[in-house]
């Protein structure tokens, strides 16, 4: 227990002091990764542990960023109210949205979700007069006024110990949900739904709660992004961002706390690297996702299980 | 506004676009009833059909449905290609990892696309586009009449092959039960590789007439591809003529919400009601009771 604190020590200490090394661009790079990390871990909740796999999730990213875009833009709310508005909003959608959708099971909830990621994204791309069409919106950089110091511009450097605090609590806090009875009940979900359910678990509550909770993570990371890359348009919210933040849990190893963080680092590594491809980047793209699904489906975390012989997720 | 002849001017063309989609689903479908997986690929063979379709009647010179023809071949091969390397690995996995790799794949394909296409859009040249049949006081471009008589065509050949021969009914065994088919000696796995090779060529047929209609582009493949796989599922997954009925449905109900709400629309609210639709009776309309 002592060498996994010391392992979580040493990696805070890693990632406090990467910025006074790293490239400007690096550290940007980072900060998205952070971001991912935090939508692909909602995502995990819901695929790897519940056991349904969403292919409209980056729909749903796209409510957060669009909430908490139009939010600051349209009514003056300050950025911080905004983001946890939008992500609240988010989550009050996957739970109404839950009530009809996780009707539909296995593959069933695929194709629901998949549908639903569509109409998102239709909506994204042609409402115009409210989302800004395929130009989308410019977000204004958030403002932050602390006491003492007054107000503090928030640039790279702010927004990469912001976004790795979050990741932070956000894994943390998934980490004392799946050790809890409510982590419990939805693994035991993915195991066997009706006999789950026979034993006493709300299996319809339980679920729709698990929906909301990763929509809540997609709404935020949604808001994060939107305001971090200080612009908001369709294309981030397509299946083809969805299918990506399938491939990342993939990588990193379903159902487990650390997938999603490998996971990121490896697909943004991958497409840093491919830059050099230049127009094959998103051809080979492709090809890994296919890759990954015939000969890596257990993952990174799944390939460590094996090298070091130690379980790693639950 | 909404006078007769407007209301069945709407619906005639919903046919006929439902005519096209059910080109591509009847691939699908066919995929599907042998193979139990859901080839999300299928939209990248449907614009590289429309592709070499171009290539061949516009490049090369030769007789539109010659070059069609050829095309359909060509992207049946193709097809063939995608389930021996894609597909075939991931059989008995869990059916999501074939809609994920599926998916890559598309987008693998469709990028390749770009790089071989460009940015321009082209074109395949056919003299019927500028034919119009008028019949009852309804206006049909001729090219889509002919699309709509290549999907019956399709669409009857496919069902006696079904009924009527011995590979048909090898086929229909191959997809009740894969297992006993293959005890009696059925090659499932040649089973495989025919209906990839024809929904191949049924997706080039749509993608070349669709594509002499608009123009061909890298992206033209994926939302035919979406419906296609709504229809799908829509129409019970692997049943003939419940893709039919609801291939018909989605293109007559996206006609008509494109005129009396706005075209913009059309897509998201047909889709918002095959959803409400799906998530109420998820087996489809000619699906089996779960």
């Amino acid at each position: 227990m002592t060498r996994g604190k010391l392992v979580i020590g040493a990696v805070l200490l890693a990632y406090a002091v990467i910025p006074a090394f790293a490239p400007e661009n690096i550290v940007h790079l980072m900060t998205i990764t952070g971001i991912w990390i935090i939508i692909a871990s909602g995502l995990n909740l819901l695929t790897g542990y519940m056991g349904y796999v969403s292919f409209g999730h980056a729909g749903f990213v796209g409510i957060g960023a669009y909430t908490s875009a139009l939010l600051t833009l349209k009514f003056g709310v300050s950025f911080w109210t905004a983001a946890l508005a939008a992500s609240l909003f988010t989550a009050l959608f996957g739970l109404l949205l839950g009530v009809a959708i996780l009707r539909l099971s296995g593959i069933y909830f695929s194709i629901g979700t998949l549908i639903l990621g569509e109409i998102l994204y239709s909506i994204y791309y042609n409402w115009s007069p409210v989302t800004g069409g395929f130009m989308g919106l410019n977000v204004p950089p958030p403002e932050l006024s602390l006491p003492l110091m007054g107000g503090v511009s928030f640039e790279l450097l702010q927004w990469y110990y912001f976004i790795y605090l979050l990741v932070f609590l956000v894994v943390g806090g998934l980490k004392l949900l799946i050790d809890s009875h409510f982590g419990k009940e939805i693994i035991a979900i993915r195991e066997n739904e009706s006999l789950s359910q026979s034993l006493g678990v709300n299996i319809n509550q339980r679920k729709s709660q698990c929906l909301a909770i990763s929509c809540f993570l997609a709404g935020m990371g949604g808001a994060l992004f939107g305001a971090f890359m200080g612009h908001v348009d369709p294309d981030s919210f397509s299946i083809a961002g969805s299918t990506e933040f399938i491939t990342i849990i993939i990588i990193g190893g379903l159902a487990s706390l650390m997938g999603p963080f490998f996971g990121a680092y490896v697909l943004i590594t991958l497409s840093l690297y491919l830059e050099v491809l230049g127009k094959w980047r998103m051809v080979v793209y492709g090809l890994i996702i296919v890759f990954v699904m015939i000969y890596a489906r257990g993952g990174i975390v799944g390939f460590l299980e094996t090298i070091f012989k130690r379980e790693f997720r639950k | 506004m909404f006078t007769f002849e407007i209301i069945s001017q709407q619906v005639l063309n919903g046919l006929l676009t439902g005519a096209s989609y059910i080109l591509i689903a009847l691939g699908l479908t066919l995929i599907f009833g042998i193979y139990r997986m859901i080839n999300m690929a299928h939209g990248a063979v449907y614009m590289w059909g429309a592709y070499f379709c171009h290539v061949l009647a516009d490049s090369i010179g030769m007789n539109t449905y010659l070059a069609m023809a050829i095309a359909m071949v060509l992207a049946g091969l193709l097809s063939v290609g995608i389930e021996r390397t894609v597909f075939r690995p991931l059989k008995g996995c869990p059916d999501w990892v074939a809609l994920v790799a599926g998916l890559g794949l598309y987008y693998a394909l469709e990028n390749f696309g770009w790089i071989v296409l460009g940015p321009r859009e082209l074109h395949i040249h056919a003299l019927a586009t500028q034919e119009v049949v008028r019949f009852w006081g309804l206006y049909a471009n001729l090219q889509k009449v002919i699309l709509a008589g290549v999907c019956l065509a399709t669409l009857i050949g496919t069902m006696l092959v079904l009924k009527k021969t011995d590979m048909g009914r090898a086929m229909r065994a191959a997809s009740a039960d894969p297992e006993a088919a293959r005890l009696v000696g059925i090659n499932t796995e040649r089973m495989s590789m025919l209906v990839f090779f024809l929904g191949g060529a049924f997706a080039a047929a749509a993608g070349s007439l669709v594509g002499s209609l608009t123009s061909v582009a890298p992206g033209m493949g994926f939302r035919p591809m979406i419906i296609a796989f709504v229809i799908v599922v829509f129409g019970g997954m692997g049943s003939i003529m419940g893709t039919v009925v609801a291939g018909l449905l989605v293109g007559v109900l996206q006609n008509i919400l494109a005129y009396a709400v706005t075209p913009k629309f059309a897509y998201c609210f047909t889709m918002l009601s095959l959803l409400t639709i799906f998530i109420i009776r998820p087996t489809g309309i000619f699906g089996e009771d779960k």
